[in-house]
């Protein structure tokens, strides 16, 4: 149990002062904790008579503080997001439900990534170190799809021409995702390189598929780059456009 | 915008009594200056500069406009 939002109210006895607390707090009693500050006293004629004071603080099971932490951040940027909450073994699912939720995800989910990360050290702060995901719609299962295929398509890219593909820098559960989807190729191998959070995923042509493609020492002879047709740069050159590999409709 | 920084770098901070946040807006841009106490400031920054990072991430992305940049400082 964790503690939530305190209150202190007081009233004629104890009683009363706990339930003007539970009323504003909106829970029942089973549900906060209960501090008794002061006794109520008599008096005589009205002199030296005193009032209960009571402390309430709620307590809230860990599953509905960080429900409550997410969508007090998200209220801030938008009131009407409404969130779902799948608790799961040992992690945490929230889904944000809601219209336009675009400007919330951000491109490539940059933004959701950052709303996440930003949660996840509120929570660390009140000691909760619970793996959290925060997803918008079920963005984060479309996005593994895209991924997925992408890794796929980039991979036929790589044997055809034998030629290494670098990724631009990914977060490391999408680099993962990229490395799940060609483990079991043998035409292609994956690795990372560099350092967070610019590590990215390279993906090989395995040397044991015949090189019959490119020569390894290029032949002096050979016409430079410049003078080939665009269609043929297009075709061998790997662009350096980020973000190409993500492009729809490919 | 503020609003949403107050409550996050809030809940960040070991002296949410100490947070000031500050607009000052010029003609290219919206400089926003969050002041936290000195034990604070690795907080609100984080390891390499992660925190801020994500911080600035998400309000140029929701609150930003086309316009003007928003430039967040940490003092």
């Amino acid at each position: 149990m964790i503690k939530g939002t305190a209150i202190e109210k007081t009233g004629r006895s104890v009683e009363e002062a706990m339930q003007a607390a539970l009323e504003e707090l909106g829970t029942t009693q089973d549900k906060v904790e209960i501090e008794v500050l002061e006794e109520p006293r008599q008096g005589l004629f009205g002199l030296g008579a005193r009032q209960a004071r009571v402390r309430v603080t709620r307590l809230l099971t860990e599953a509905e503080f960080i429900q409550e932490t997410a969508k007090e951040l998200l209220g801030k940027i938008d009131q009407s997001l409404d969130l779902e909450c799948t608790p799961g073994d040992g992690s945490f699912y929230l889904n944000i439900i809601g219209q336009n939720l675009g400007r919330v995800i951000g491109k490539h989910g940059e933004t959701i990534n950052s709303l996440q990360f930003l949660l996840q050290a509120v929570l660390a702060k009140k000691g909760l170190k619970v793996r959290t995901v925060l997803d918008a719609n079920g963005f984060r299962g479309r996005r593994e799809e895209t991924l997925r295929k992408t890794a796929l398509r980039i991979a036929e890219r790589v044997r055809r021409l034998q030629r290494p593909y670098t990724f631009p820098p990914m977060p490391p559960m999408e680099r993962r995702l990229i490395h799940l989807a060609l483990q079991n190729r043998t035409d292609v191998s994956t690795h990372s390189e560099g350092k967070e959070p610019y590590r990215r995923v390279i993906i090989e042509p395995t040397q044991s598929t015949t090189n019959n493609n490119k020569p390894s020492i290029p032949s002096p002879l050979a016409p430079s780059k410049k003078w080939l047709p665009s269609f043929a740069k297009r075709s061998t050159l790997p662009s350096k456009n980020t973000y190409r590999y993500l492009r729809k409709g490919r | 915008m503020r609003s949403f920084l107050e409550f996050a770098v809030k809940s960040l901070v070991d002296h949410p009594e100490e947070v000031e946040i500050s607009e000052r807006e010029t003609a290219e841009a919206i400089e926003v200056t969050i002041k936290v106490s000195k034990e604070d400031l690795g907080k609100v920054i984080g390891k390499n500069g992660r925190v801020i990072k994500a911080i600035r991430t998400v309000v140029r992305n929701i609150y930003g406009s086309s316009k003007k940049r928003i430039l967040i400082s940490v003092a």
